[in-house]
């Protein structure tokens, strides 16, 4: 069923309600640098009933809060959980109260927290875009050939898109084997070596007592490498370009 | 050779640094500045590890830096082809303030006479630490020996 737009959607579709029957206590006020998601931690702690207007350049969307949660959002393309990540990631613009009630049921189920958290890792991964900024972000290059995110890595073995800054990228699950690989070169020798240098690091860190081993970083003359162990014990391994811009990554993975 | 371990020593103007070592291409311990817990025996068996980690990292050309992190503490590999400096530190150390008190040392460290150095192993400027070395059974990795 194709999605209604703004446009074409009468305002009585979501009964119209007084705004002074939606808060009939309170200050009117006029904040600014507030961002959204501050407004939604506000509405949803205050338990709010009401709804939003956002405007940001040519965009429009609106935001519905009912009992202490976001329950509804849409813009003119996008309704639900979908609409509320676009709204969340509009950097600037206006909020204005407005008149439309939340449909029943809510097309938003996640917990707001949970939205918010979402967003920012959204944000994380498509930064708005910056012309001075060369480096690539490793983090969105990984994610984009599902080397992050696959949850059937066998399947996405050799299957993602070319990796433009990441040399080459292995994991390995915790028996040694490869379960994910991209990139150039041999890959059983990088994902050898990976696996020794996980074990090296373990014993070193053994042998000093500097507890559990983490990451490692590594700096050569044309690349930079980083591997991890990742909470089910698989290790992650890549090598990228001294370009590439690894911080997402590092706080991606809690570095 | 004091003036290498005096070099060493400043370091730890940084704060969050535990101590320091310089180990050879083949994992020799050649200097220390570490707190006494840390006993020759241990640094005895982690230096040629270090040495096996910097060469299997150096697959295309040398590895300069190594950075491991563990849970409660960083390890910090400085490295020319000839030698390293280890630096054990703290999980929240500085590091732009660490790579540059790095980068003073290693000049320094360069200027000294290595080959004394190595020549008065093992611990140098240290009591030598009397305990036993533990005898482990050889373990393997991947086919690597790791002990």
């Amino acid at each position: 069923m194709p999605i209604k737009t703004l446009s074409s959607m009468p305002e009585n579709t979501n009964v119209p309600t007084p705004d002074s029957a939606i808060r009939q206590v309170g200050f009117a006020a006029q904040l600014q640098r507030v961002t959204l998601p501050d407004l939604v931690q506000m509405e949803c702690l205050s338990g709010s009933e009401a709804s939003f207007r956002v405007v940001s350049d040519a965009n429009t969307g609106y935001l519905m809060f009912s009992g202490g949660q976001l329950v509804h959002a849409m813009t003119r393309t996008l309704r639900g959980e979908a609409a509320a990540q676009e709204i969340l990631s509009w950097q600037q613009g206006k909020v204005d109260p407005c008149k439309f009630r939340a449909p029943n049921p809510p097309t938003i189920l996640s917990h707001w927290q949970e939205l918010l958290m979402r967003a920012a890792q959204q944000s994380d991964e498509n930064p708005t875009p910056n012309v001075g900024l060369e480096k690539v972000n490793v983090a969105q290059e990984l994610n984009d050939s599902e080397f992050l995110s696959s949850d059937e890595p066998e399947k996405a073995v050799g299957s993602g898109r070319a990796l433009s800054k990441v040399i080459r990228a292995v994991r390995l699950d915790t028996q040694g084997n490869v379960v994910v690989a991209r990139g150039e070169g041999n890959q059983e020798d990088f994902a050898e070596l990976s696996a020794y240098a996980v074990r090296m690091a373990q014993v070193v860190g053994e042998g000093l007592g500097m507890g559990g081993f983490r990451a490692l970083e590594w700096t050569l003359p044309s690349r930079n490498g980083l591997l991890y162990v990742e909470s089910n014990g698989s290790v992650a391994s890549l090598e990228t370009s001294p370009q590439a811009e690894l911080n997402t990554l590092r706080r991606r993975i809690g570095l | 050779m004091s003036n290498a371990l005096e070099s060493l020593k400043g370091l730890r103007d940084v704060d969050g640094i535990i101590g320091s070592f310089v180990v050879s291409a083949l994992g020799l311990v050649l200097l220390r500045d570490l707190p006494a817990i840390f006993t020759q025996a241990a640094l005895a068996e982690v230096g040629p590890r270090i040495a096996r980690l910097r060469e299997a990292l150096s697959h295309e050309g040398d590895v300069s830096n190594i950075v491991v992190r563990y849970e409660d503490h960083k390890l910090v590999v400085r490295g020319q082809p000839e030698l390293a400096i280890v630096v054990l530190a703290e999980q929240g150390i500085h590091m732009p303030q660490l790579k540059m008190a790095l980068n003073l040392v290693s000049k320094s460290l360069l200027k000294a006479d290595l080959g004394a150095l190595a020549g008065v192993l093992p611990g140098v400027g240290e009591v030598p630490d009397r305990a036993e070395p533990t005898v482990a059974a050889p373990a393997y990795y991947r086919g690597h020996r790791v002990s």
